[in-house]
């Protein structure tokens, strides 16, 4: 089959076309600036006095962070957080976590906490529970966290020591290994 | 001894698990709890807690060990020592039960059975062949008491 010049014209027309386009978009891009997010190393966003909501399926609030600045990272799909505070919400159970720094993974999934890693959990009619340690991994969409710097809990005068922690459940089932020493004083309830 | 029960009560362990929602301590791992003069050691102590504040401890060990007990009398300042395959304590009444190869020494008096109930306050123990309080007639118990010896006239 022959193609005669009517055929021939539209395909030219939308090569010139194309090619046309092409050459705009690079003349027009910034050299400077990397196209691919990922190939940026630097921040792409920083937010001064921060607070973030997040909320769960069913479109209650899970989480709300706080921090006094936080710093995007595209590359690393992360924000890293001065002086978090994360505020923890199940049901009527609250947990309040600070720290000194913090890093947010950009899916939610996990967040670490790093220098002077404060807890306070409090249940319906239950006296505080308290939290110290050096670190804090938390998984807030499983409710898991897990320490491996040594541990204090307390609650109610009650005190106890670890090396490390795993908590399954934020607000109930937590586990300390590596040199126990557990004090529990005698809290009797007056008549 | 009586003071004991106002003690606070320390445990090390290896490992401690907290059921917040069921009130339970398990500790584990080369567990030794102290209240005051009363001594518990064992693989495995689970700890509750009564709205009182009393505390409930029980001892068990793995392997061919056995859990140990051992407190102070009150006045003799003897130590009553145990051992058994299982040690329950409880804080509010000052019972303690051994269970299975269970056996208790007081100064030179010695008993051995299936199960024996310890009383912290009254000093007394209730020794049985069977895994409670209540004799089922099939094994033996053995006690060795000494004669305590009258006050010189």
């Amino acid at each position: 089959m022959r193609l005669s010049p009517q055929h021939l014209y539209p395909i030219i027309a939308l090569t010139v076309l194309a090619g046309g386009s092409l050459w705009l978009d690079r003349v027009s891009q910034d050299p400077a600036q990397p196209s691919d997010p990922a190939a940026r190393r630097g921040p792409d966003v920083i937010v001064d006095t921060m607070s973030l909501t997040r909320f769960d399926l069913t479109g209650k609030p899970q989480y709300t962070i706080d921090a006094r600045q936080m710093t995007h990272y595209p590359a690393l799909a992360q924000s890293h957080l001065d002086e978090p505070v994360v505020h923890y919400r199940r049901d009527d159970a609250r947990l309040r976590l600070t720290a000194d720094s913090g890093i947010a993974r950009d899916d939610g999934e996990r967040v670490d906490l790093s220098g002077q890693v404060r807890a306070a959990r409090t249940l319906p009619n239950k006296p505080v529970a308290t939290f110290a340690s050096q670190s804090l991994v938390l998984w807030p969409n499983t409710e898991q966290a897990k320490s491996i710097d040594p541990v204090v809990l307390t609650q109610d005068g009650a005190e106890v020591h670890g090396n490390g922690m795993t908590a399954n459940n934020l607000f109930g089932d937590i586990t300390l290994t590596g040199g126990v020493v557990a004090n529990l004083p005698i809290k009797r309830k007056q008549p | 001894e009586r003071a004991d029960r106002n003690k606070p009560v320390n445990i090390e362990a290896d490992k401690v698990t907290v059921d917040e929602r069921k009130k339970v301590h398990l500790f584990e791992g080369k567990v030794v709890l102290t209240q005051g003069t009363l001594e518990i050691r064992g693989d495995t102590l689970t700890v509750t807690q009564d709205d009182e504040g009393f505390q409930k401890g029980v001892a068990t060990s793995q392997g061919d060990g056995l859990a140990r007990f051992k407190q102070k009398r009150d006045g003799s300042g003897d130590y009553v020592h145990g051992r058994a395959e299982r040690i329950e304590y409880d804080g509010r009444t000052q019972m303690t039960h051994l269970y299975v190869r269970a056996h208790v020494t007081s100064g030179k008096d010695e008993v051995q059975g299936e199960f024996i109930e310890y009383d912290g306050y009254t000093g007394q123990y209730v020794v049985t062949n069977s895994s409670s309080k209540s004799a089922n007639g099939s094994g033996r118990v053995r006690a060795v008491i000494q004669p305590k010896t009258p006050a010189p006239e």
